[in-house]
């Protein structure tokens, strides 16, 4: 007895405390919820947000279950829609089968339905599906789709005996969802269902009955039941249904073809329905074997042009090189864009025995077939090719040459140098600008020696040309390598001033600081060419850094041609991105405009100046508004430096304003003075 | 009379394309001289595009299919009178004619059998019925990225767009940009070495405060509009902030995957795969009618080893893009700016012929436009739309929950935790359904 009394003790404090705890918990979930009761879509959702998180830690743990039921009985008080609303979101993720009694009863009210679906819809267990099975009959209009939507969703089997009867409902919208319903429950039961209705049903519904019937057999197929897929598939396949339902089955059958696929295939590229023919070459890639890439090639002569190009595409898409006869058969088709198709697909299936083809195409053709061909040659793989390619080129033909050359360069086959050297003294022009061209971008450092001798050589347009590839192939070389030295090495080897002159070029391309001197050397020269080199490749310098040698050529030369080439070259130094002060900046574009002979090159150093960010810059534009000579410039210059410095800092100041209302007051030009407006505009 | 010319080309453009011809792909695309030797095509023989949302997105749609040759916009719809009185003007004014038709209902402009594309830029949470629908009655579809708002409806629209041939491409044009093909085949081809880590990094969201409930403006039907999603009264969220409410969206996040999350799966040939594990932290509004988080960091492993962090640009040192980390170096691509790389060399590395190259589109419109005629796959077709949008739905999931989840990508399915999978897809509002 004594005992008995102590188990009973220790079972009610237990239960006491364990009470305690729920209840301590309970209760603030239940305050919170009777928060809730009033809540509506525009009001604060903090309290929610709360009721939210306390769902979530309680996740997988006891304390749910006790939650749960709050929960239920909250849907079953007076709350707002809204506050039940969002009670039933919870429970869609939290809910369980004890929830489904609140849920169920609000089913068949059309106003709540949706909500207590929202949650049901997810939430496991076959009390549910009683429950919605239970209110299918006792349901109407929205909320009766509903449900019919919710079964499907839930693949209930035991609803397929009432959703088969609602495909025949006088409401269309009930007997669609019910047959939409049904493609979703993997259940024999219901793919007949929806055959049948698919063999009675007009409209709509049969519409949404073949639709619904075809995705029961996709998921026949992917269970792995082709034959019954395949079945399904065949029935569709019949001439009489929509040719887009045939397109579908056609698919199908191809895909659950097993053994027979291409046998299928070729009965389907056989057919006289054009979306039969191109859904097979569609399909091909999906079951790329070779005997069913065969069996299809072997129909081609059969084909119209269009499907001809088709299939040449799903060949190459299919990889297999078993299809490269017939598709080098079609680079000969008639069709120009079969033609095109063909020699795209080379590209791909190709190997190094289609290079000679295919530099004939590029050759012979135009346009797009060109095109086709000379990418296709570019993109052709394999270890051989380039090899090829390097045999054949001394001893092509000179348009051949060209594209074979043009392709050393797209392919990078860097072991082209030497004879891309041999070809750039070819003797057709084409092949040399080309061959000089393409060492632009394969030679390295270790073949400027041999360049440099190119250049010395050449002449004309040749000379040009190797110029820049100097230059390019020299800054290959990191900036503190000595990118010039070459050239500079190369200086004494010039025989002629044509020679001489041209390494001074390439030497102020480069911009290696260490040729500075030869260039400062050669400003004084005693012949005007050297000098006029000099001047122009202390022009083209990528830096600033002989602005000042610039600066004393425009000073004191007494050559006029060497003062202005000097004077343009100062301006487009000063205009290069630079750390030198802003004041250091515009005191070069006051000694340019001091220096300035004449209009023009007024104008270029205003035009220069419009690149200046800063107030300075505008103030000296600003001086020349009034000149009506320089007016345009100056509007440009003053409009084009405030736009940049509004970018950084949206504030205009009212000096700027100023600057900028001269120009509103004072511009004929209706552009400019909207776009002062609008700055004005943005800046207050 | 040359041979090609003997084609008919009413007959070419209508039988490649429509269900006249049935579905195909092709690689390569048919020359331009097959419409005339500019290019022109005459009103009659263009393929009928049919708009489905002319919103801000859906009018820069519009006009990407006003500039083809090839293409004729013959009907515009939306739920907004005033969006549908605009994209008349602008069609009407470009064709000169008063001939576009406009729409409230799409099922409307589906079931018209002159139309051969539909184009869809509407809410996420609308994104699958109507393509589906559109599958379903043979248009090839051009539809905006998110690809859909739930994981189940992302597969059964690509379900759809394969069971019926259909072409389909994303609003993804990020592809169709050089600089993001040229990313992606650099680190394909290893030049950075074996990338362990990509960081994705994405818009950073916003809060707002309550809104009061207001009367429906003038000419929007707010039913329809909801369409599918849960009823709610009309406040004020109409056109474009719907992306912040998950009724509709995912945020940023989700909005933007079909971006740089495409991106990164592209460079690394994950396209047709997804990850195995996710774990996400959001930080969502305190209150207010938005409701997805602003902030988020989605960490996520992939069955071969890699980390992928897809987190509001604010979270990762560069910001807005893919940066991939390799074992030889780095490489980071991302919109209008260069692609910055370590060591710097890697940016100026060629691409040999004998190794990877990626599928090349130079204009997103006109790949489409190209596959349709030849029946190719585009270069965002649905299913890798579907798999770019995966991990940052997972994510979302992960955020809801606050636990890590195991995804098996065969199978599309989370492992070991049925709350989380309920969030896989969503009960629609009757009477809409997926297959209407």
């Amino acid at each position: 007895m004594n005992r008995l009394l102590k188990v009973s003790v220790i079972v009610a404090v237990v239960l006491c405390f364990g009470g305690v705890i729920y209840a301590a918990d309970s209760n603030e979930f239940g305050q919170l919820l009777s928060k809730i009761k009033t809540y509506d879509f525009d009001k604060s959702r903090v309290d929610c947000i709360k009721v939210s998180d306390m769902i979530r830690e309680a996740s997988g743990k006891p304390e749910m279950k006790g939650m749960e039921k709050q929960l239920d009985a909250f849907l079953e008080s007076d709350a707002t829609y809204a506050a039940k609303d969002f009670v039933c979101r919870e429970l869609s993720i939290a809910g369980t089968e004890a929830s489904v009694p609140a849920l169920a009863s609000m089913l068949t009210d059309e106003k709540v339905s949706d909500i207590a679906r929202y949650a049901l819809e997810r939430i496991p267990g076959p009390a549910v599906d009683d429950a919605l099975r239970k209110a299918l009959p006792k349901a109407e209009g929205k909320a009766k789709i509903g449900i019919i939507n919710t079964l499907g969703v839930r693949g209930d089997k035991k609803a397929v005996e009432s959703l088969a009867k609602l495909t025949n409902d006088a409401n269309e919208t009930v007997a669609v969802a019910a047959v939409a319903a049904l493609s979703r429950i993997d259940d024999q039961g219901a793919t007949d269902a929806i055959a049948r209705a698919k063999d009675k049903a007009t409209g709509a519904i049969k519409t949404a009955a073949l639709d619904a019937y075809l995705r029961c057999a996709d998921r026949l197929a992917a269970k792995g039941q082709k034959n019954a897929a395949g079945a399904i598939y065949k029935e569709l396949y019949a001439a009489n249904e929509p040719m887009i339902v045939r397109v579908a089955a056609a698919r199908g059958m191809i895909e659950t073809a097993g053994d027979k696929t291409g046998e299928v295939v070729v009965e389907m590229l056989k057919s006289a329905d054009k979306p039969i023919q191109t859904v097979a070459i569609a399909t091909l890639k999906e079951v790329a074997k070779t005997d069913v890439i065969k069996a299809a090639m072997e129909q081609i002569p059969n084909l119209e042009a269009i499907q001809q190009a088709q299939l040449i595409s799903a060949l190459a898409d299919c990889g297999d090189k078993v299809a490269l006869p017939t598709v080098l058969a079609a680079a000969k088709n008639s069709h120009d864009f079969v033609r095109v198709t063909a020699l795209r697909a080379m590209g791909t299936l190709g190997d190094v025995s289609s290079v000679d083809m295919l530099v004939a195409a590029a050759v012979s053709s135009g346009g797009e077939e060109q095109k086709a061909a000379q990418e296709s040659l570019y993109r052709l793989r394999g270890p051989d090719v380039d090899d090829a390619i390097l045999k054949k080129l001394p001893d092509a033909e000179p348009k051949a040459k060209v594209e074979l050359v043009r392709s050393c360069e797209q392919r990078d086959i860097k072991k082209s140098v030497p004879v891309l050297m041999k070809t750039a003294k070819d003797a057709d022009a084409k092949v040399r600008i080309e061959s000089i061209k393409a060492l632009r971008a394969l030679a390295g450092p270790q073949d400027i020696p041999a360049l440099i001798e190119l250049q010395l050589a050449a002449s004309g347009n040749d000379r040009g040309e190797l110029e820049k590839t100097v230059v390019v192939v020299s800054k290959k070389i990191p900036e503190d390598k000595g990118q010039g030295q070459a050239v500079l090495a190369a200086l004494p080897l010039a025989k002629d001033l044509d020679a001489k002159c041209s390494l001074l070029s390439v030497l102020g391309k480069i911009g290696d600081e260490s040729a500075l001197p030869v260039l400062r050397e050669a400003l004084g020269d005693k012949d005007d060419q050297v000098k006029d080199a000099a001047v122009r490749a202390l022009s083209d310098w990528p830096t600033a850094t002989p602005a000042a040698d610039l600066l004393k050529v425009a000073q004191t030369s007494e050559n006029q041609v060497h003062k202005t080439l000097a004077l343009r070259g100062y301006v487009r130094l000063a205009g290069l991105k630079s750390n030198r002060p802003a004041e250091e900046t515009m005191k070069m574009y006051k000694d340019a405009m001091a220096l300035a002979a004449d209009v023009s090159e007024k104008k270029m150093v205003l035009s220069g100046l419009g690149s200046t960010d800063s107030f300075e810059a505008m103030q000296m534009a600003e001086s020349y508004l009034g000149d009506k000579e320089l007016k345009e410039e100056a509007e440009a210059a003053v409009m084009k430096i405030a736009e940049e410095r509004a970018k950084n800092s949206p504030r205009i100041s009212a000096q700027t304003k100023d600057i900028l209302q001269k120009v509103i007051d004072g511009t004929t030009n209706e552009s400019v003075r909207e776009q002062a407006q609008k700055l004005l505009k943005q800046g207050k | 009379m040359s041979e090609n010319n003997k084609v008919n080309r009413r007959g070419f453009l209508k039988t490649a394309a429509g269900v006249a011809a049935g579905a195909i792909t092709i690689p390569y695309i048919v020359p331009s001289s097959v419409f005339g030797a500019d290019g022109s095509v005459a009103p009659s023989n263009r393929l009928h595009v049919g708009m489905i949302g002319v919103g801000g997105q859906g009018t820069w749609d519009m006009r990407g299919f006003l500039d083809k040759s090839e293409t004729l916009v013959v009907a515009v719809c939306d739920i907004d009178v005033k969006h549908q009185k605009l994209a008349k003007a602008e069609t009407d004014l470009k064709y000169g004619n008063s001939d576009c038709k406009t729409y409230l209902d799409f099922r409307d402009v589906i079931a018209r059998s002159d139309i051969d594309i539909i184009s869809t830029a509407i809410p996420d949470h609308w994104h699958s019925i109507p393509a589906i629908m559109a599958a379903e009655a043979g248009k090839d579809i051009y539809g905006q990225k998110p690809l859909a708002r739930t994981i189940k409806e992302g597969r059964a629209i690509c379900d759809a767009v394969k069971r019926y041939g259909r072409i389909w491409q994303t609003g993804s044009w990020q592809r169709s940009v050089y600089n993001f093909r040229r990313a992606c085949e650099l680190v394909r081809n290893g030049r950075i070495g074996k990338v362990h880590t990509v960081e994705v990094g994405l818009p950073t969201g916003s809060t707002r405060g309550n809104e009061s409930i207001k009367p429906v403006p003038e000419g929007v039907d707010w039913d329809m509009w909801l369409g599918p999603a849960p009823w709610v009264p009309f406040r004020g969220i109409l056109h474009w902030d719907w992306r912040w409410i998950m009724d509709y969206s995912g945020g940023q996040m989700t909005d933007w995957a079909g971006h740089h999350i495409d991106i990164a799966h592209w460079a690394l040939d994950l396209e047709h795969t997804g990850p195995v594990e996710i774990e996400g932290h959001g930080t969502y509004p305190k209150d207010g009618i938005f409701n997805v988080p602003y902030q988020y960091k989605v960490t996520t492993k992939y069955a071969n080893g890699l980390t992928m962090i897809i987190a509001n640009d604010r979270q990762l040192p560069h910001g807005m893009g893919a940066c991939f980390y390799g074992d030889k170096g780095w490489l980071h691509v991302t919109r209008d700016e260069p692609i910055h790389a370590e060591p710097k060399s890697v940016v100026d590395e060629v691409i040999g012929p004998n190794e990877i190259h990626l599928y090349e589109s130079k204009d997103h419109f006109q790949n489409f436009l190209d596959c349709i005629k030849s029946r190719r796959e585009t270069i965002t077709p649905a299913e890798i739309a579907h798999r770019s949008l995966t991990p940052a739905l997972l994510g979302e999931i992960s955020m809801l929950t606050g636990r890590k989840l195991k995804w098996d990508p065969e199978k599309e399915a989370i492992i070991g935790d049925e709350e989380a999978s309920r969030m896989l897809s969503r009960p629609m509002r009757s009477p809409w359904h997926l297959y209407m």
